[in-house]
Formats: C-alpha cells, sequence, structure tokens
C-alpha cells in the first residue's frame, strides 16, 4: 500500500516536472487530485484499512498531495516564466511600418480658434452670446454713433438687403442690443460671421468672423481695457506676445485704438509672415462711446465699458501661417486635414 | 491723403528724420501707410479713414500742428495774419452775388481778380501739387489746390469772362439740369444737389467740381475765385449720386472749418498777385449766414484719470490740452477747456480723454484687469452643444467646412430650386453671391465636387445659417446641420443621425419615408423638391409632440406636412436622405451622395445631458434570433417597434441580417430581478410570431436557439 502511494508520487512528480504547457498541467492536476484522480481514488479506499494504518497512510497521502501541490506550483511558474523567453523573436513586429489610424475628421481652423477664445473669455467671466447675422441700420450703424451719410460709413463696405437691413459688417451690432436689455455690471462676448461688400483677394474676404467683446460697469478704465487684450491675445498666440497700442479712429469708442501684436513667428525681430516688420495688426478696441451707451439707456456718468473685437479668421491667419483668407471658406480638404 | 515732408517744414522746425515722423503720426494719430522719395523731397501716404473725424488734418497745417505737439516745437501758423488781411478794390468790374439756398451754403466768400496771366506753373508750384497727387494745369488752377493742400479749404476759380450776367447765383440743381464738368462728362443733376449757377445755367458742382463752361484757359484775363463752404451732408449724398468722388469733396463731407473760408481766400490772392499778376477787380463778398464760436468742455480731473487708469496731475493734463492749441482753465477738480474752432471732433469729456491719451502715450498706460463683482454661471446651450457636435462629428470623421450663405442663381438652379422668394442683395458685387441660401445643401455638394478627384471618400459638415423670407417682411434665420458622406451609405448616416441624436440625449423619434413634401410650405410652395432621391430619404420626426398641452410654437418646422400650430403637433428634426442623381450629375458628381440635414434649433430644444441610472442587470440575458419571410416593401423598423411593444421583457431588437425577403432579428430578454425560465421566454416568443406573422402577413423561418 505504503510501496503504491510513493510509486504514484514519484510518477506524478515526474511527469509534472517535465510538462511545458498549462494546458497539460491542468489535465495533469485532474489525473491526481481531480474528482476522480489517482491520489482521490486512493484515498477512498482509506476507511477500508485498520485504524492504526489508516493513520499512517492518511498522513502520507497528504504529505503526497502537498508534494504534487507544490510541484504543480513550481512548474506552473516555470512554464509562466519561461513563456516570455523568445518571444521577441518568435512574435517580432516591424514598430516603425505604419500605424493604422481610425479616420478622424478635422475641424475648420476658423472654428477652433472660435474655441479658444471663448476658452479665455469664459474664463475670464464673459458670458458668450450669439445674434443674428442680418440686422437693421440702427443696431450697426447708428446706434454705435454712425449717423447716416456720415463718412465713417466709408469705413465698412456694406451690403444692403433693404433700404434699413443689412447683413452685419461687425458683431459690434450686437453692442446695443445686448447693453439695453442688461444691466451694469456686465461681461459679453459676441462670436459671429460678419460681411462686408468687398471684392475678395488673399487678405480680403466678403465674409469672415468676428468675435465682439464688451465690458461695462463702474470705473472701468482704458487700462483694464489693455490687461483685457494682453489675457486674451496671450492666451491665443502665446505668453510671449507684446502688444502695441496706437491712435485709431472708430465712432463707437474714444478713446480709440488699433492693436498690433508682435509676430508670434519671429517674436517681433521680423520675418516673412509679418512682411519683416516684427508686428501685426490684429484688432481695433477702445472705451465705449457715451453716445453708445446712452443709446442702450446706461447713463454714462454712472458707468463706463469698454469694447474690442478680435477677428478669429483673422488670428487663424497669423497662428497657423495662413496667407490666404479664402482658404477657410474654399471647402478644399487638402487644406482643411491640415488642422 | 499725401503729405509732403519739406511743405511741413514750412510749418514747424522740425529736425527728425521722415522715418521718425511717420512712426509717430502712426502711433498718435494715424497710420502712415507709406513714405517714398521725390529728390529731396520724402511724401508720407496717410491713410484717409483714420481721420475722418478730424477735417483739420486734411492739409499740412493740420498735420504740422499735430507734429508741434509730438516733438515740442513751435508752430508758425499763418491764419492769424491772412485772418486779418483786408484787400482794397484797383480796377472795378461789375460782379453779384447771390446765395439761395444758405443751409446748405453756410459761407460764400469770393472776389473777381483781373489782369491775370495765365501760364504753366513755377517748377516749385508744380512739384508741389503733383508730388501731393495732383495734376499740374495751369499757375491758377495749381494755386487753388495748392492752398486747399496747405490749409485744408477747397478753392475754385472761374472764367469771368464766360459768366453769364456777371453773377454767382448758389442755388440747388432744377429738375434735369445738365452740367458737362472739368473731366468732360455730362452730368445728370437732381435737385438736392447745390450748384454754383450763373444767369442762366450752373457753372459748377458745389464742393464738388467746376464747370467745363467756365473752365480756367490760356485765354482767362479775369477770374472769379470762391472759397466757400458747403453742408457736408448734402456734399456726401450729391458726391454719392454723382458717383464721384474729388480732392474738394474728400474735405467737405469731413466738414470743413466755417472760419477758414477768408483766410483760405487771402492766401490765394497772395500767390495769383505774385505768381500770375493779378489784380482786384471786386471787393470781397463774404456772405456768412451761420457762425462758429470756440466751446467749453468740462472735465473732471479725478474722473479723467479713473477713466484712463493714469495718475497725472491736473498741471501735466492742462500742458497736454495747451499743446494742442486748447485752452484750458483750471478751477478745483475740473478742467474748463475751450475748443478751438478746427477741432469739431471735441465735444464731450471721453473725447479730452482721448487726446490726453494719444499725447501721454497708450503705451505709457498701465496694463490693469476689471475689478468687480462676480456673476452667476449660465449656460449657454448653443454654444455648448454647437462644440459637442463638431467635436463629435470629428471624432466619427467628418471634416468641418464653412461655405457662402450668398449664393448665385446658377447654383440655386443646379440643386432643382429657384431663385423667386429669396432674400436678395440690393448691391452685390457679383452674380455668385446675390441670394441668401435657404439651405447648406448645394454649397455641400459643390464642395464634394470640388474633392472628389482627390480623396476616395468625403465625410463633410457644416453648421451654418439658413435665410428666409417670411410673411410682412420678416426675415427668419435658422441654424443648420448638414453633413454628406459619399458613396451608397444611407444606412450608415442614418445610423450617423441616430447615435448623434441619442447622444445628444434625444430617443424619441422615428424616420418616415417622405415623398417630396418637405421644407416648410413657405418654401416648398414656391421651390419644388427635386433634390432628394424620391425612394431613399427619409424624415426625422419626434415620436411625440412636445407641445402637448399648448399650441406648438414651431409653426415653420421644415419638415412637417401640417402646419397648424395646433396643440400635439408633431415636429420634425431634419432629414436623411440620398442625393437625387439628376441633381448629383449636374453638379457632376460622379458618386452617390448620402445627406442629413438636421434644425439645429429643434434638437438643442430636445437635447440634455441629464441621464437616469438604471441598474445594471444582475440576472443573464436570453439571446435568441427568429428569422421571418416577409413580403416585398416590409418596413423593418415597424416590424421592430412591434416587436419591442410586445412585452417589456424584451430589452433589444436587432436586425441581424435581411437576405432577399428573410429578415433575421436579434431578440434579447431579460428580467431585471431573476433569471427567465425557458417556459417564460417561449411563451413570450409565440406571442412574437403570432403577432407579426398576422400584421405583416410574414412567415416564421426557422427557429434558432
Amino acid at each position: 500500500m505504503e510501496e503504491r502511494l510513493i510509486n504514484l508520487k514519484n510518477e506524478a512528480l515526474a511527469i509534472i516536472l517535465e510538462t511545458k504547457n498549462l494546458q497539460d498541467l491542468e489535465k495533469l492536476r485532474q489525473r491526481f487530485l481531480g474528482r476522480k484522480g489517482s491520489l482521490t481514488l486512493f484515498l477512498k479506499e482509506l476507511p477500508s484499512l485498520s485504524v492504526s494504518k489508516r493513520q499512517h497512510i492518511g498522513r502520507l497521502a497528504n504529505n503526497i498531495k502537498k508534494a504534487i501541490e507544490e510541484a504543480l506550483e513550481m512548474t506552473r511558474k516555470k512554464i509562466v516564466s519561461q513563456k516570455g523567453r523568445g518571444l521577441a523573436e518568435k512574435e517580432w513586429l516591424d514598430v516603425t511600418a505604419p500605424g493604422i489610424k481610425p479616420q478622424i475628421g478635422h475641424i475648420n481652423p476658423v472654428t477652433q480658434i472660435i474655441w479658444e477664445l471663448t476658452e479665455a473669455f469664459e474664463k475670464m467671466g464673459y458670458q458668450i452670446i450669439e445674434g443674428p447675422e442680418i440686422e437693421t441700420d440702427w443696431y450697426n450703424f447708428e446706434a454705435l454713433n454712425i449717423p447716416k451719410h456720415h463718412p465713417a460709413r466709408d469705413l465698412q463696405d456694406t451690403f444692403w438687403l433693404t433700404e434699413n437691413l443689412l447683413p452685419r459688417t461687425h458683431t459690434s451690432a450686437m453692442q446695443v442690443k445686448v447693453m439695453e436689455k442688461l444691466k451694469p455690471p456686465f461681461k459679453i462676448a459676441v462670436p459671429g460671421w460678419v460681411y462686408r461688400s468687398e471684392r475678395e483677394d488673399a487678405t480680403h474676404a466678403f465674409y469672415f468672423t468676428h468675435y465682439e467683446g464688451f465690458t461695462v460697469g463702474k470705473n472701468i478704465a482704458f487700462s483694464d481695457l489693455k490687461g483685457t487684450l494682453y489675457s486674451l491675445l496671450r492666451y491665443v498666440l502665446g505668453e510671449k506676445i507684446k502688444l502695441k497700442f496706437r491712435a485709431s479712429y472708430f465712432p463707437y469708442v474714444e478713446p480709440c485704438a488699433e492693436i498690433s501684436a508682435s509676430c508670434p513667428r519671429c517674436q517681433g525681430k521680423g520675418c516673412s509672415s509679418c512682411g519683416g516688420s516684427g508686428w501685426l495688426e490684429i484688432l481695433g478696441a477702445g472705451m465705449i462711446h457715451p453716445v453708445v451707451l446712452k443709446n442702450a439707456k446706461i447713463d454714462p456718468k454712472e458707468y463706463s465699458g469698454f469694447a474690442f473685437c478680435p477677428g478669429p479668421t483673422r488670428l487663424a491667419m497669423i497662428k497657423y501661417d495662413i496667407p490666404d483668407i479664402r482658404l477657410f471658406t474654399s471647402g478644399d480638404l487638402k487644406f482643411l486635414n491640415q488642422f | 491723403m499725401l503729405v509732403s515732408y519739406h511743405w511741413l517744414k514750412k510749418f514747424i522746425p522740425i529736425k527728425a528724420n521722415p522715418t521718425q515722423v511717420a512712426e509717430k503720426i502712426t502711433l498718435n494719430l494715424v497710420e502712415v501707410e507709406s513714405i517714398t522719395k521725390r529728390g529731396e523731397d520724402s511724401i508720407f501716404e496717410i491713410e484717409n479713414k483714420g481721420i475722418t473725424n478730424r477735417p483739420d488734418c486734411f492739409s499740412h497745417l493740420g498735420i504740422a500742428r499735430e507734429l508741434a505737439v509730438y516733438f515740442n516745437l513751435p508752430l508758425k501758423d499763418p491764419l492769424i495774419k491772412l485772418q486779418e488781411k483786408k484787400l482794397g478794390v484797383e480796377k472795378k468790374l461789375p460782379f453779384k452775388v447771390k446765395v439761395s439756398d444758405t443751409k446748405l451754403c453756410p459761407r460764400y466768400n469770393t472776389l473777381v481778380l483781373t489782369d491775370i496771366k495765365v501760364s504753366p506753373s513755377p517748377k516749385w508750384l508744380r512739384s508741389a501739387v503733383e508730388n501731393c497727387g495732383l495734376r499740374s494745369i495751369n499757375n491758377v488752377v495749381d494755386i487753388t489746390n495748392y492752398v486747399m493742400l496747405e490749409l485744408g479749404q477747397p478753392l475754385h476759380a472761374f472764367d469771368y469772362q464766360k459768366i453769364e450776367g456777371k453773377e454767382i447765383i448758389v442755388r440747388r440743381a432744377k429738375e434735369d439740369e445738365e452740367i458737362i464738368t472739368l473731366d468732360g462728362i455730362k452730368r445728370k443733376l437732381a435737385k438736392n444737389i447745390l450748384v454754383i449757377a450763373d444767369a442762366e445755367k450752373p457753372i459748377g458742382i458745389a464742393g464738388i467740381i467746376g464747370g467745363k463752361n467756365t473752365e480756367i484757359t490760356k485765354s482767362t484775363k479775369t477770374i472769379v475765385l470762391e472759397s466757400a463752404n458747403f453742408n457736408r451732408v448734402n456734399n456726401r449724398l450729391a458726391s454719392k449720386f454723382l458717383k464721384l468722388r474729388t480732392e474738394a469733396s474728400t474735405r467737405f463731407e469731413k466738414g470743413q472749418e466755417l472760419n477758414l473760408t477768408y483766410p483760405a481766400l487771402m492766401r490765394a490772392v497772395e500767390l495769383l498777385k505774385e505768381l500770375a499778376g493779378a489784380k482786384t477787380a471786386s471787393k470781397v463778398f463774404d456772405l456768412q449766414f451761420s457762425k462758429i464760436q470756440p466751446w467749453q468742455v468740462k472735465v473732471n480731473h479725478s474722473w479723467l484719470n479713473q477713466f484712463l487708469g493714469i495718475k497725472l496731475t491736473i498741471k501735466e493734463i492742462k500742458s497736454i490740452l495747451e499743446k494742442l492749441l486748447l485752452k484750458t482753465a483750471v478751477q478745483e477738480d475740473f478742467l474748463f477747456v475751450t475748443i478751438s474752432t478746427f477741432r469739431p471732433d471735441l465735444t464731450v469729456e471721453a473725447d479730452i480723454a482721448e487726446e490726453v491719451a494719444r499725447i501721454y502715450g497708450y503705451d505709457n498706460i498701465p496694463i490693469t484687469l476689471p475689478v468687480g463683482e462676480m456673476k452667476p454661471a449660465k449656460l449657454n446651450k448653443e454654444i455648448f452643444w454647437k462644440k459637442q457636435i463638431k467635436q463629435w462629428l470629428a471624432n466619427l470623421g467628418f471634416t468641418e467646412v464653412y461655405t457662402y450663405p450668398l449664393i448665385g442663381q446658377e447654383l440655386i438652379e443646379k440643386a432643382g430650386f429657384k431663385v423667386e422668394g429669396r432674400l436678395k442683395l440690393l448691391n452685390p458685387l457679383t452674380v455668385e453671391r446675390e441670394y441668401f441660401r435657404t439651405t447648406l445643401i448645394p454649397s455641400i455638394l459643390e464642395v464634394i465636387a470640388k474633392n472628389q478627384n482627390f480623396f476616395k471618400e468625403i465625410k463633410v459638415f457644416e453648421m451654418g445659417r439658413i435665410f428666409l423670407k417670411r410673411a410682412k417682411g420678416k426675415i427668419e434665420e435658422k441654424i443648420m446641420l448638414v453633413g454628406a458622406l459619399t458613396g451608397e451609405k444611407f444606412y450608415q448616416v442614418k445610423g450617423v443621425t441616430e447615435a448623434l441624436l441619442n447622444e445628444m440625449g434625444i430617443e424619441d423619434f422615428k424616420f418616415t419615408q417622405v415623398g417630396f413634401k418637405i421644407y416648410d410650405t413657405i418654401v416648398s410652395k414656391i421651390f419644388k423638391l427635386n433634390l432628394w432621391h424620391p425612394g431613399r430619404t427619409a424624415a426625422v420626426m419626434l415620436q411625440n409632440s412636445p407641445y402637448k398641452n399648448q399650441d406648438c410654437p414651431s409653426k415653420n418646422n421644415l419638415y412637417k406636412d401640417n402646419h397648424s400650430g395646433k396643440k400635439g403637433e408633431k415636429i420634425g428634426l431634419g432629414i436623411v436622405g440620398e442625393i437625387h442623381p439628376s441633381v448629383l450629375e449636374k453638379f457632376g458628381i460622379d458618386d452617390r451622395v448620402t445627406v442629413f440635414e438636421l434644425d439645429f434649433e429643434e434638437i438643442i430644444k430636445q437635447a440634455t445631458t441629464t441621464r437616469t441610472y438604471t441598474a445594471i442587470p444582475k440576472y443573464p440575458p436570453i439571446v435568441e434570433d427568429l428569422a421571418f419571410l416577409v413580403p416585398e416593401k416590409t418596413l423593418v423598423g415597424e416590424i421592430i417597434k412591434e416587436i419591442k411593444k410586445l412585452n417589456n421583457l424584451v430589452i433589444k431588437v436587432e436586425l441581424l441580417d435581411r437576405y432577399q425577403n428573410t429578415r433575421t432579428f436579434r431578440i434579447t430578454y431579460q428580467h431585471p430581478k431573476r433569471t427567465l425560465t425557458d417556459r417564460e421566454v417561449k411563451e413570450i416568443r409565440e406571442k412574437i410570431i403570432n403577432k407579426i406573422s398576422k400584421k405583416f402577413r410574414a412567415e416564421i423561418k426557422k427557429q434558432q436557439a
């Protein structure tokens, strides 16, 4: 009896230690330790033995069970650790071959700039509002201190639908419309498409984007406008950008400024993107004219504010070095796939 | 406007070189667009539009006045002397002047000069006017132009001999009156145009251009010299009506100073005496119907500092303003600024603030951020969903395009529409950009046609506005979302649409086969829809009306047949379909194109980011496939709906396969609280087979476990 047990142990250990894969190992576990395994069957014979023999053989059988279990575990570890060996050769892949890309579409660069500006505006506490593209003469011009027959109308070549309706020439058309419904203080930003009756060429479009920002409150200062523009333009064009403010004329702001940014490509040294000057004209801005505030039923004695209008189209040209404004609306996938 | 560096030196002893001068002008006033060398001189090209509010700067004197401030230089102002100048009459000739519209001509200065010797101008005069972009004609005409360039006041000389009745009348033109102007063009006048006339006919258009009939020629001996002020609005209207802009009209429309006419006339007389031997032949007529006096603007010193964000003393501010020739008195914390009559742009405190800011230097103003109260965060649903949708579509392989809202008749007709009833520009630039679009699809088809030779498959989308003419002259702008995919891809595009709507939390919609009665009635009455493939187009409709208890506000919904606006009316969200092959052919597109179009405002009304968690089922589902043999054109969507309706233990029904007339469905049964028994499933299965066989005249093929 004892001998049979020892033989069983020796046989089991010999086969188990030789095993090379996990499936075979599992089969061996069944063969020796499973429900119908040989050691299990052996143990079933125990009750037929005398008490003293039963104890002795029982103990031996348990030791053998442990030994087999240890051998199984040892072999399993060996197989697992050996599995990695030689894998580099057997399953070699050329990792420099191109990946299989999922087809991902592209967001128009103008939209990307609009999103960046939206983020920047929202972080500064601006509320984003959109408005209609077809406007009245009042909101687009007269409310902004540009009377009919005023030469300032020549600043913006205008399409007309009727004597009174036009596709807006700027998102500033939303200034009075929004302000007359709100009580200061407020910070508003208006993204949108605008129209100009201009012949198209590489730098002129009749349909492009604006992103108007305006703030009205108590004690709002020109210096606040400067800080706001630094913050906004650095968010989009990079932290190294410098700004230059110079005098200009738009009837709806006073004082009025034209802002240039140092070229983000050459950091103001001068390169082909900025025509060698190191500077790029970027937007017009200023303190909201008291007439405009009055038109929005806001008392200019109590409140002041500033307005500014970056053009996402213009910023996209600068940020991505795009020489032709017509590309944004060309629908040319060879262009769009680059973004 | 062109400005000569040398000419400026007549008024200020400037040492800075032309580049430095140009830089200062750009920084403090208006952009100098270029500097051109002309012999010894340098010519600045100044951007006109930036000084629209500064009529005084349309002259060398005006620019010199500004530079004197920037460079801290004394100004030699010739106006003071000229203003006081008096002339006697040397050889009296008959002459009369009458202004009949004093509103349009508030001041008229004139006199007759004789013994004139008309000749080519001396070299200095010729190059002075030529360097500033004007043609040299003869000494008399050149002098009038020279004075305009110097002082800003346009002048005109008429040949006295050719003036009928030796009389000048400033009046409105008569109906159908005509004049041949100096440029040789015959122009028809209108009643609101102010003319300079003699006893019989117009001899010039006031403030714009002179008449050929009184032109100065070699044989001219006596002239009438005019230096007048004309109403700026009327001048601009006349110039627009005649489609004629001249150096004179450019200045008058900005509002030239009323006090400038007399000194300018004196300056011209001075030069005519010197260069053409002129002798006075009449008194100086000065018909003045309106007066201008300096006015005052009161500015609070603390307010000004606060408004600009600077800390200047009241003295420093006063000194800046006085350099600008604005007399300033100080009283406590207030500045009383007396505005010289040549600065019509300065009327309110903010104007004074700008003067201080630009002279102090914008770049010297500190950089701060506004301080103020916080506002509650507010979600703009449109902005939020626009970005979500765009990003989501891009992740699915669609590229975002923008096309023009303005399109032409050719494109409209190519897509099977007509131009009638559309919004149209009064002044289009080209015929391709004349009408506002009522759908994005034709432009998207153009994009596909343009790209088809370079890409095997094209997947694009656009979110943009359409413009619809509504009753009573109202205009409706709608934001539309259009996606297009090339190839025979109806089900893929439908799938994208379904997934997109699901992503937005919209589940309650169905696709219904449509014929041609889509788009809102107002549009479809006018435009017969030939755009869509008649057999492969579906409207996306909400299953249940969101307006059960109220009148349906979406009266103008684009995708429904009925437009009653009554309670419970169902709403369409969009359309999915193939483009009609004959339209594709017209666009030169070789492949099939499937398009989805969604009404952005309708979908975001239904959209939500809210989701309700349901417990993850613990008990295993039972999945089985059922195949039915169905009659031709049986709608699979209806079968699926029917199966789902039968028992709520059926949690999912998918179409596994369609082969000839066989439709195989994969059905998933699951009980939320326990494992389903075979008997329970069998019961439901039999119900399904029964119902589907009866309702759709279908036949169960075989049962697969």
